[in-house]
C-alpha cells in the first residue's frame, strides 16, 4: 500500500535540502554548540534510533518472519562489538550482520 | 588544471574500495527494503540520490509504505535532516574554492553525507584549496554511482537471493543506521538514543500516526536535558 510516493518525494526533497541551502548561506557563522542545536540532534538521534528499533523489532513485514529472538541476538552481538571496540561502526556492524547471517542461515 | 583532472580521479579512485562497498551495501538493504514497501524502482532511486542520508530514505520508504500524508512527510524529514545543517557548514569550508557565495556550493551541499565529509577533512592537508573541489566531486560521483548499482541489485534482486539473505539486508540497513545513530560523543545525544529506542517504538505502538513525532520530541527533550544536568554534574 502505497501513496503517492513522487509528491511526498517532492515533499521530502523539499524538506531536506531547505536545511542543506541554509547550511550553505550561513556556513562559518553557525555555532553547533549552540543549545538548540543540540536539542535539534538530541530529537533526532531519538527519533531516527527509535525508528530503526522500531523497524528491527517491530517489522511489519520482511523481517517479521525473522524470529524475535534471532534478530535479538544478532543486535546485541553486534552492539556488543561496538561497545567494546570504543564505538568501532565498522566492527559492530560486520558483528552483528555476521551474527544474524550466520543465525538466519542456521534456521533456513 | 591538469592538477583539477588528477585530484577528480584520485577522489573518484579513492572511493573505489572500502566507502563504496560499505555504503552500496547498506543501500541494498535499502532497496531491499524499498521494494518490500511497495514502492517502484525510479522512485526508489531517486529517493537515494535526492534525500541523500539513510535515516531520511528509510523514513521516507516507511511513512510512504504506511500511506502517511503530507504533512506528517516533511515535518518528520525536516526534524531528521535539521542535522544535516551543521554537516554542511562544518563540511563547506574544506570543499569550496574561495569564500564567495557561487552556485555551485548548493550543488556540494546536495552531495554532502558524513562519508566523504569525513575522507576530504581526512585529506585535507593533503590537497591544494584548488584540488579539494574536483577530489570531493570525483569521490562523490563514484558514491552516487557505487549507491545506484547497489540500490537497483538489492531492489531488482534482492527476491532471488536465498531467504537468509534477504533477511540480513533488510537487518543490515536499520542495524547499520543505529549505529549511526549511536555513535554521538555527546551525552544528550545518548541518552536521547537509549530513550528514544524504547519510547519511540512504544508511542508508535500507541499511536501510529503521531507517535514517531511525539514519542521523538519526548525522548530527545529528555536526553538533552539530562545530557546538560551531566555536564553540569561534570568537572
Amino acid at each position: 500500500m502505497t501513496s503517492e510516493p513522487w509528491g511526498l518525494l517532492a515533499v521530502a526533497f523539499a524538506a531536506t535540502y531547505s536545511w542543506r541551502a541554509l547550511g550553505v548561506l550561513v556556513a562559518r557563522r553557525i555555532d553547533t554548540d549552540m543549545a538548540i542545536f543540540e536539542w535539534f540532534g538530541c530529537v533526532t538521534y531519538a527519533l531516527v534510533g527509535g525508528l530503526m528499533i522500531k523497524a528491527i523489532f517491530f517489522a511489519s513485514s520482511g523481517l517479521a518472519t525473522v524470529p524475535l529472538t534471532d534478530r535479538g541476538l544478532a543486535f546485541v552481538a553486534g552492539l556488543a562489538v561496538f561497545i567494546l571496540s570504543k564505538r568501532n561502526i565498522g566492527a559492530g556492524f560486520v558483528a552483528g550482520i555476521a551474527a544474524f547471517a550466520l543465525i538466519a542461515m542456521l534456521r533456513t | 588544471m591538469a592538477n583539477r583532472s588528477t585530484a577528480f580521479w584520485r577522489g573518484a579512485r579513492d572511493c573505489l574500495g572500502v566507502p563504496a562497498l560499505a555504503v552500496s551495501s547498506a543501500l541494498a538493504g535499502y532497496g531491499v527494503m524499498a521494494h518490500d514497501n511497495g514502492l517502484e524502482l525510479s522512485v526508489t532511486v531517486a529517493s537515494v540520490l535526492s534525500l541523500w542520508g539513510l535515516p531520511a530514505m528509510m523514513t521516507y520508504a516507511d511513512l510512504v509504505g504506511a500511506a502517511s500524508g503530507p504533512f506528517l512527510m516533511a515535518v518528520t524529514i525536516a526534524l531528521i535532516n535539521i542535522r544535516t545543517l551543521p554537516m554542511v557548514v562544518a563540511a563547506l569550508p574544506l570543499i569550496r574554492h574561495g569564500r564567495q557565495l557561487r552556485w555551485s556550493h548548493f550543488v556540494y551541499a546536495q552531495f554532502i553525507s558524513p562519508t566523504n565529509w569525513a575522507q576530504i577533512a581526512r585529506m585535507q592537508s593533503r590537497l591544494s584549496a584548488a584540488e579539494r573541489p574536483p577530489y570531493f566531486l570525483g569521490f562523490s560521483i563514484v558514491m552516487w554511482i557505487g549507491v545506484t548499482i547497489g540500490t537497483v541489485l538489492g531492489f531488482e534482486y534482492g527476491a532471488q537471493l536465498p531467504e537468509f539473505m534477504v533477511q540480513t539486508l533488510l537487518f543490515l540497513t536499520p542495524f547499520f543506521v543505529f549505529l549511526m545513530m549511536s555513535t554521538s560523543r555527546r551525552r544528550g545525544g545518548q541518552w536521547a538514543v537509549a530513550i528514544g529506542a524504547v519510547m519511540v517504538p512504544l508511542a508508535m505502538t500507541l499511536s501510529p500516526e503521531w507517535g514517531l513525532l511525539v514519542g521523538g520530541l519526548s525522548a530527545g527533550t529528555i536526553g538533552f536535558l539530562m545530557g546538560r544536568q551531566n555536564q553540569k554534574a561534570e568537572p
